[in-house]
């Protein structure tokens, strides 16, 4: 082989190799994302069914204990918006009310997952009792959004729409 | 024959073409690899849209009762494993005057390639 062919074999090796790189990045990247969704949807879906219960749990006899519990377990804007409801709404009218919550889950269902951004679809029970009337129990469901602690990666609420 | 500075040249073009090669396999291998590992992965999330599709049209056609409208709001899946899924669905009936709220458990298993539901049950 001339010196010249084997230069432009050199050269088209190159092209090829660097195309194949890029193609393969590509894949990789893809394939990471893949099993990050995957990850998130579990994770985010067993967390769905352990907070929902932390969220809308209250006793009036330990509602500030329960309201910090809740500010725990939410974040993003909506640990905002969720703060200044327990604190201004529900805190007040448990302990006028002498009023109680508690949810039991039955199911949750993904409706779309991203690595860090999980929506899903929660089916719970709400009982309620008030100034010790018999507790009433309401079958209920929920758009819950889960996003990633940024500091420590646990799934917390960062949305919650009543269905 | 050429001078020993041209041979040693060409000599660096061989190696260097070599290794280029060996590494153009590498590549090669890895992407069909990883082709495989992403075909896998579009193919469930085609799974998914497809069964959630498929969720979607049976609780529209029925079965909810008799002269009431459903209006699905969200429909998640709980799990889908090969040829079966499950998947929860909140929807409200209306009648015209009033709404209530309807959460059902649907079952699904794939045959010949399509979801089909097989099951649904009212979460009470």
């Amino acid at each position: 082989m001339t010196h010249a062919r084997l230069r432009s074999l050199l050269v088209g090796l190159a092209v090829l190799t660097v195309a194949a790189a890029v193609v393969v990045g590509q894949l990789a990247h893809r394939a990471v994302v893949a099993r990050e969704t995957d990850a998130a949807a579990r994770d985010a879906a067993q967390a769905a069914a352990t907070l929902t219960p932390v969220l809308l749990g209250y006793d009036w006899r330990t509602v500030d204990a329960d309201a910090e519990r809740i500010d725990g377990v939410t974040t993003g804007p909506f640990a905002d918006q969720n703060h200044a409801i327990v604190a201004g709404l529900v805190v007040p009218a448990a302990v006028d009310g002498h009023a109680s919550s508690s949810a039991t889950v039955s199911g949750v269902g993904v409706v779309t997952a991203t690595p860090d951004h999980v929506e899903t679809v929660v089916l719970y029970t709400q009982t309620t009792t008030r100034d010790g009337a018999s507790p009433r129990r309401d079958a209920r469901s929920a758009r819950v959004v889960l996003e990633p602690d940024p500091d420590d990666g646990r799934w917390l609420v960062a949305g919650f729409d009543a269905l | 024959m050429g001078s020993p500075r041209r041979t040693s040249a060409r000599a660096a073009l061989v190696l260097a073409a070599l290794v280029l090669a060996v590494l153009l396999g590498g590549l090669v291998v890895a992407g069909i690899v990883l082709g495989v590992v992403d075909g896998r992965a579009t193919a469930r999330a085609d799974d998914e849209a497809a069964a959630v599709a498929a969720v979607r049209a049976r609780l529209e056609a029925g079965p909810a009762p008799a002269g009431s409208a459903v209006v699905i709001r969200a429909v998640g899946l709980e799990s889908l494993d090969g040829d079966s899924a499950r998947a929860f669905a909140a929807a409200r009936l209306t009648d015209g005057t009033t709404q209530r709220a309807w959460r059902v458990v649907v079952g699904l298993t794939r045959q010949d390639g399509r979801w089909l539901v097989d099951d649904v049950a009212e979460v009470p």
